[in-house]
């Protein structure tokens, strides 16, 4: 029997896509009929959706031109023309 | 989709080589907050991490000419990084993580809300129809922050690497050099705990 625990272990392989077809069959009919497997599956849309939106690290202005002045360097000791 | 990516990639390298500063800065910038969390993964403090990252850096300039393509540029760029945090890490005799799956990568949902046939005993609380407050949004956000800081290792930067910086599974595994099954546990167990700290939070644990 097809049980919560297994869709909810399944979730993440369902959305990569990487359910062979029985089993995508089994999670597929499993979700039509539970609610809290389908509340389970939208709590785990919004979190991905919330950690989309969190901030990435910047850069220290800084840091970034220290490594664009090493790039530089390159670029002239190998002939090429800085643009 | 890496089949897109690979002939813009060409391009760019090409721009590289032939010492095109703005396009250094652009990548420089979008692979920064990467770096350096994939780094924070094996070293022991952010500025040993930030170290590594510029050590990289530096390393790929002067080996621009040695990139043949044959991954993403990123993917190149992150085994650099990957392989330089590694020996690192092992200096600072800290535990190279993603060496194996440990018993807290199992288990998605806590064993105990489920009858033993496998039915939700505790099935999940209702907190994502509740209607959305802007204030409420920003601490749930930082909520999840503060959770994701305190996953383990292996766990926090595979669910940063997809889904903060969308990173393809395909570079996560070469990067990380893990099994996809295996990127797969650390995601979704990643992504089940942080559902788990927002259900703690709305029933107002967390607060």
């Amino acid at each position: 029997m097809f049980s919560c625990r297994n869709a909810t272990s399944l979730m993440t392989d369902e959305r990569e896509g990487r359910l062979s077809g029985g089993v995508r069959l089994k999670y597929r009919l499993h979700m039509l009929v539970c609610g809290h497997c389908k509340t389970f599956r939208r709590q785990l849309d919004r979190t991905i959706a919330i950690v989309k939106g969190l901030p990435r690290t910047e850069i220290p202005r800084e840091t970034e031109d220290d490594l664009v002045a090493a790039f530089r360097a390159r670029a002239t000791r190998s002939g090429a023309r800085p643009r | 989709m890496p089949e897109i990516e690979k002939p813009d990639d060409a391009a760019l390298c090409g721009r590289l080589r032939d010492g095109d500063e703005a396009s250094f800065r652009i990548l420089v910038k979008e692979l920064h907050s990467a770096l350096t969390r994939v780094a924070l993964a094996f070293v022991g403090s952010q500025a040993a991490a930030e170290e590594v990252v510029q050590d990289t850096w530096v390393a790929v300039i002067a080996g621009l000419d040695q990139f043949e393509g044959r991954s993403t540029l990123r993917t190149w760029i992150g085994r650099i990084l990957v392989n330089r945090a590694k020996t690192r890490g092992v200096r600072e005799q800290r535990v190279v993580p993603f060496s194996a799956l440990s018993p807290e990568d199992e288990a998605p949902v806590e064993p105990e809300r489920f009858f033993a046939a496998g039915f939700w005993r505790v099935p999940p609380q209702r907190w994502d129809d509740a209607p959305e407050q802007l204030v409420l949004r920003k601490e749930a956000r930082t909520h999840i922050e503060r959770e994701l800081a305190s996953l383990p290792a292996a766990q926090r930067t595979v669910v940063t690497l997809r889904d903060l910086e969308g990173w393809s599974s395909e570079e996560v595994c070469n990067v990380l050099e893990l099994a996809e099954t295996n990127q797969r546990v650390l995601l979704h167990r990643g992504r089940t705990r942080l559902r788990a700290a927002l259900e703690r939070y709305h029933s107002g644990e967390g607060r």
